[in-house]
């Protein structure tokens, strides 16, 4: 969880730096970019409203799975029509 | 099936992705992208579609309402839209958005706009091309007319009148909005009323009613008279005003009733619940 809170207050700090809107878009999609979505052994469409995120403007999933060292792993999609 | 196979009143305002596909390049059209989600167009558009943000282009950013006639020019202006340009406007959430920026453009009357049948959604589905390219187009003189609030625009008084007129009301949101069950849709909590239900003798016909979930496509002629006039009593000859919370989803059926179905008086409450439910002494219903 330190790791996770260190990793999200950097990110914050870097996008504080960018006050124009466009960079901030460039920022944030640029990260986006990173993202690889759930792989077909973990789930396929249509996604179960069980893994759904409440809340979120974009229909967006989460699934987690224990690694054999105990850590968790999380994986995520999403869906924006 | 084809948007010339649906029998639609107005054909000629919706356009098939193969078309948007085949006139890219071509002058004289503009395409526009509005969404919901504000990061999608820098995330991917369609080649040379402009963007038009519904909060930041199409509303005056210190009273509720919308821009004037000199900034409708301005905007034009940006885009390198002229008097002449056909303007196509596709965009997220099954059209919601394109809908509203047709609407806006209608008030102001741009003659020469059509919509993307399925959106944004289709577009992907297809596989088409998307890219990350912002185009510049050279700036245009635009004669933007005043503002046109009375056709197909209602605001809380025409609703009251209406009321009593014994008029026909379309509520659009979902059914526990419209019991008042749900103050909000669960993800806009920012856009509750204090009040719950409905405006007096509003049908519940949600937008959804009229797309095709699996690519975002209207329905056909058929099928939109079956939910719009056989299950609730809606006819062509009808004075019509439709609402949601903002008047987002309320333009969509707006564009469904007037353009696909041919209904002469149909007007959009934009005020919508979010200005009904917090009005002092409005009539509501449950």
């Amino acid at each position: 969880m330190p790791e996770i809170q260190q990793k999200l207050s950097e990110f914050l700090e870097t996008l504080s730096m960018f006050t124009d809107e466009n960079q901030r878009i460039d920022l944030l999609i640029s990260l986006a970019d990173k993202f690889n979505t759930v792989p077909e052994e973990i789930a396929k469409k249509p996604y179960p409203d069980e893994n759904k995120v409440p809340f979120c403007e974009s229909g967006a999933y989460v699934w987690v799975k224990k690694n054999a060292d105990g850590t968790l792993k999380l994986y995520f999609a999403v869906e924006n029509p | 099936m084809k948007i010339e196979d649906r029998k639609y009143a107005h054909p000629e305002v919706l356009v098939s992705t193969d078309f948007v596909a085949d006139h890219l390049k071509e002058e004289g059209i503009r395409i526009i992208e509005s969404n919901e989600d504000q990061l999608l167009y820098s995330s991917g558009h369609i080649p040379g579609a402009v963007h038009v943000d519904w909060t930041k282009d199409l509303n005056d950013q210190v009273i509720r309402d919308y821009l004037n006639k000199d900034s409708f020019k301005k905007l034009m202006s940006r885009i390198g839209a002229s008097n002449n340009t056909t303007v196509i406007f596709y965009g997220d959430k099954n059209n919601w958005w394109a809908c509203y920026a047709y609407w806006v453009f209608k008030l102001f009357g741009h003659v020469k706009a059509k919509v993307m049948d399925g959106g944004r959604l289709k577009w992907e589905i297809e596989k088409r091309e998307l890219t990350r390219d912002v185009p510049t187009y050279p700036e245009t003189k635009y004669k933007a007319k005043e503002r046109d609030d009375k056709t197909i625009r209602a605001f809380r008084v025409d609703v009251l009148k209406h009321i009593s007129a014994g008029q026909k009301l379309v509520d659009v949101r979902s059914p526990e909005e419209y019991s008042g069950e749900r103050l909000h849709m669960p993800n806009y909590p920012n856009e509750g009323a204090l009040r719950g239900g409905h405006i007096p003798g509003a049908k519940s016909i949600p937008w959804a009613k009229a797309i095709n979930p699996d690519d975002g496509t209207f329905k056909t002629s058929e099928e939109l008279k079956k939910i719009y006039e056989h299950e609730n009593n809606l006819n062509t000859k009808d004075d019509v005003i439709a609402y949601c919370r903002i008047g987002e989803r309320s333009s969509h059926t707006w564009f469904v009733l007037k353009n696909l179905l041919g209904y002469d008086n149909v007007r959009n409450y934009d005020g919508s619940w979010t200005e009904w439910g917090n009005l002092v002494g409005a009539p509501i219903e449950k």
